[in-house]
């Protein structure tokens, strides 16, 4: 059988997904085995054009917050047979999200300062925004095992089935204490899981990450979260550091109590 | 005792039947797959997993026919087969339908969609033993003319096997001919008694509801009902939960329920 | 049944011999709980401990397990090699013997599992009588799985001395090596075992359901507006089914290994509250509302598989999803609800 030809792409992101892969350093060989990586200029020392390559699928890290991040989407979409949005930024618009709240604006005159008019930015997008979307591999950065799960799933032509419990599930079975229970603010129970709960395991509550689980119960989140004393402004930070782009109107009511 | 272990199973021939269903022609090396119509098997490749195929066949010493719908990621992957490759196979598994309660009455079998895959099986077994059922009949729904399953296969049911086959679609395109409506609507037309009559149903869960009542409305006694219930089958076995209706595990004790077993068990068929 | 007396200064000596002859599970502390863990060393047990975190079916049910491994180019697939020792469990709480029934009861039901029988099988079961009420939520006194030795190969009661130990007929056989470290009881002893027997029976005598009634009882609420007003409290997580004595649901995938040239089907823990618990390819999902699935699971527990093996219920009162449930939704509340106005206050 042919090997899946493979690139990898980044867009606006901090390219530690990508970086993750590298970090699978004693399964790289197997990776390298099953796949032919065509693009990676993280990891390579190709200095040709970086969209020029045909590729039966694409993992693109990052969201979409500039005008080249679009068109490059569209021309990485149009060369890939597949697209794969690789991480929280990618999936879900990220971190980078945070400044579509305050307003764009704003927080280009923030960061660039006297130089904000020569800067183009837009509101930062997840990439299934800008062009449809094969499959998504979740959280910042995405798990490793995941990954290569996911790498070795498509050489063989099988697609990895989305993880549908919620952070809670794996964090029972790593037998963590709850850190709910403990009073720490944690999203694992709307959480969409997969991430084997790394963050309560080491003692911090969910962030939200790997975007909302199938079927969140917000309303009862906002109702617990409240009894601790959160609200409004509170809980909008805590939602916003990955989802803030991510959430419906809607979901942002139930779980907020205001758009 | 049972292992998740497959026969390594050869496919000897693979046909289209339409744009998203493919009719496979499969052997076990060593021994026939002794199943009854109704049945089902699990079908796996390796690296990509399991799923619950209905056995498209009547049961015989020459292999077996699955019918797969291309619709999730084993299916999906079912599509490069080619006659001369192999799969796995466990099974069979479940209670198919019970022959000795059909035969000697007449037969009306009730197909929507795929639900004719199953069904194609208890169609060939009256094909071969005809004597030993009264009259026959199978009613055929689909979305369009395109969707309707193994078409060519009905002339000859109609022929060889002296069996009423009625069609109708959902939405008729050009050149079409037959019926277009609802499959509840064939129902009045078959002449049979329903008191010497088994009606056998398969085909998407909202069908089931409108049928039976309109086989209610003809005061068909309950226990001449059998459906053949779809669910999530994993393990085969009654373990892992999936497919489980209340206090019944389909994949054991179903994928066909006598109907007036199932009648006040929600979620069933409501 | 046969009674005898590990005295205290034999629990190291039992401890060694039950190293040396079986692979040993007991509880040790963890991250400020507990956990059924395999033991390096014996100093780290805690038989002290209230409850654990997960319940001991860990042990012959892993939450992750490869079935198969199967070669990519010839199909063929085998089973990993069972493991040279059996497991010895050591310190099994009532309520956690109750649900390994249960989960035998499950599991072996024919055909009867096979990895689940080869990791069964030979198995040493040595249950430790709870004294006190575990947790608030626990309501094993509700269920009738607070007491007894049932489904132990040895029960043991903590008493001044050491331990009180009931030796199930036919479990002798694999202690025969161990002989040295067991005393035949004294009257003394004996009447210290009976008093504690009765201070376990006035601990938990706090019997709030008619179990005979529960299965039906249960089933007459399907259409009851209850179990949507419940599921509000319900993030259909899974965390309940997780930490579950005797929920035995799962999931079967394919892990490719080594650059796809073998697949492991790999089992795990699956739970019955997660969305696509029930769905079936081609978007069609039969049990697509949380409160469908919230009603599904304590309907399992405390109906459909208690009729299916003739049980009271399958629910064995353990405590450990109501007390991990952020929506502190407890069984208990489903099951009195279920019996409003009916129940029995002892």
């Amino acid at each position: 059988m042919k090997k899946l030809r493979v690139a990898f792409y980044s867009f606006t992101s901090c390219e530690g997904c990508q970086l993750t892969l590298l970090e699978c350093e004693d399964r790289l060989l197997d990776v390298l085995g099953a796949v032919e990586i065509v693009r990676f200029r993280e990891a390579s020392s190709y200095e040709g054009g970086e969209f020029d390559a045909d590729a039966d699928i694409a993992f693109v890290e990052g969201s979409i917050s500039t005008v080249h991040d679009e068109s490059a989407a569209r021309t990485v979409r149009s060369r890939s047979k597949k697209l794969v949005a690789f991480g929280a930024c990618a999936d879900i618009g990220g971190v980078n999200a945070i400044k579509n709240r305050e307003g764009v604006e704003t927080a280009r005159e923030r960061v660039y300062g006297p130089a904000a008019a020569w800067i183009h930015s837009s509101a930062a997008r997840p990439l299934s925004a800008v062009v449809p979307v094969d499959a998504a591999l979740h959280g910042c950065p995405v798990d490793k095992d995941e990954l290569i799960r996911f790498i070795f799933a498509a050489a063989v032509g099988a697609k990895l089935p989305d993880p549908a419990a919620p952070v809670c599930f794996e964090c029972k079975l790593r037998q963590t204490a709850c850190v709910f229970q403990k009073g720490e603010v944690c999203l694992g129970p709307i959480t969409r899981g997969g991430c084997k709960a790394i963050c309560p395991a080491f003692g911090s509550g969910c962030d939200g990450c790997r975007g909302l689980a199938p079927d969140a119960n917000l309303l009862l989140m906002r109702r617990l979260l409240k009894e601790r004393g959160l609200d409004g402004s509170d809980l909008a930070r805590r939602v916003d550091l990955f989802n803030a782009a991510a959430l419906t109107e809607d979901q942002r009511r139930e779980l907020i109590g205001h758009a | 005792m049972f292992d998740f272990i497959p026969e390594i199973a050869n496919v000897t021939s693979v046909r289209p039947v339409t744009a998203t269903e493919t009719l496979y022609h499969i052997r076990l090396p060593n021994r026939p797959l002794g199943h009854l119509p109704g049945q089902f098997v699990q079908v796996s490749l390796p690296g990509i997993g399991e799923a619950p195929i209905s056995i498209a066949s009547a049961p015989g010493r020459d292999g077996f026919d699955l019918c797969v719908r291309h619709v999730g990621n084993v299916t999906e992957a079912l599509r490069r087969l080619r006659a001369g490759d192999c799969v796995g196979i466990r099974g069979p598994f479940g209670r198919g339908v019970p022959l000795d309660e059909v035969m000697g009455r007449n037969v009306l079998i009730i197909a929507g969609g795929l639900g004719l895959a199953p069904l194609r099986s208890l169609i060939q077994y009256i094909l071969y033993f005809r004597a030993k059922f009264k009259k026959a009949a199978v009613l055929v729904g689909a979305r369009s003319p395109d969707a309707l399953l193994f078409s060519k296969e009905y002339k000859a049911w109609r022929q060889d096997g002296d069996i009423d086959v009625r069609v109708t679609v959902d939405v008729a395109k050009a050149g079409w001919k037959g019926d277009v409506g609802v499959i509840t609507d064939l129902i009045p037309h078959v002449p049979l008694p329903p008191a010497d009559t088994v009606s056998i149903v398969c085909g998407p869960p909202v069908m089931y509801h409108y049928v039976l009542r309109t086989l209610s409305r003809l005061h068909q006694p309950q226990d001449h009902i059998f459906l053949s219930l779809e669910r999530r089958m994993k393990c085969g076995t009654g373990k892992c939960g999936h497919c489980q209706i209340n206090g019944l595990y389909v994949c054991r004790e179903g994928p066909v329920f006598r109907y007036d077993r199932i009648v006040h068990v929600p979620e069933a068929v409501s | 049944m046969v009674d005898r007396v590990l005295p205290k200064e034999q629990v190291s000596a039992f401890l060694d011999y039950l190293r040396r002859r079986y692979r040993l599970w007991a509880p040790v502390a963890q991250g400020g709980g507990f956990v059924f863990a395999e033991i390096d060393h014996p100093e780290s047990i805690r038989l002290d401990y209230p409850t654990t975190m997960l319940p001991p079916k860990a042990a012959f049910l892993p939450p992750n397990e490869i079935l198969l491994s199967i070669d990519m180019e010839s199909l063929e697939s085998a089973p990993p090699p069972a493991e040279d020792k059996p497991i010895a469990l050591l310190g099994v709480h009532p309520c956690d013997l109750h649900g390994l029934m249960r989960l035998d009861m499950a599991m072996r039901e024919e055909p009867s599992d096979a990895s689940y029988v080869s990791a069964r099988r030979g198995a040493l079961i040595i249950g430790l009588a709870c004294v006190h009420r575990c947790r608030p939520e626990a309501f094993c006194d509700s269920m009738e799985t607070f007491r007894g030795a049932a489904g132990a190969d040895l029960y043991l009661t903590p008493i001044e001395d050491g331990f009180w130990v009931e030796v199930r007929d036919g479990a002798e056989e694999s202690l025969a090596d161990a002989a040295d470290c067991f005393r035949p009881p004294s009257d003394r002893q004996k009447r210290e075992k009976d008093d504690i027997n009765r201070q376990i029976d006035l601990e938990f005598s706090g019997r709030r359901l008619s179990l005979e009634t529960l299965a039906d009882d249960l089933e007459k609420t399907y259409t009851s507006s209850y179990w949507a007003k419940l599921a509000d409290r319900c993030f259909s997580c899974g965390a309940c089914t997780a930490v579950c004595p005797t929920c035995v649901c799962f999931d079967v995938r394919d892990d490719l290994a080594g650059g796809c040239k073998t697949a492991d089907r790999c089992r795990s823990w699956d739970s019955c509250l997660l969305k696509d618990f029930a769905a079936v390819a081609g978007n069609e999902n039969f049990r697509p509302k949380r409160h469908q699935r919230l009603r599904h699971r304590m309907m399992r527990q405390g109906s459909y598989l208690a009729k299916r093996f003739n049980l009271p219920a399958f629910c064995v009162g353990c405590g450990r999803c109501p007390a991990m449930c952020l929506g502190k939704i407890s069984p208990l509340e489903a099951f009195e609800f279920s019996q409003k106005g009916r129940t029995v206050h002892v």
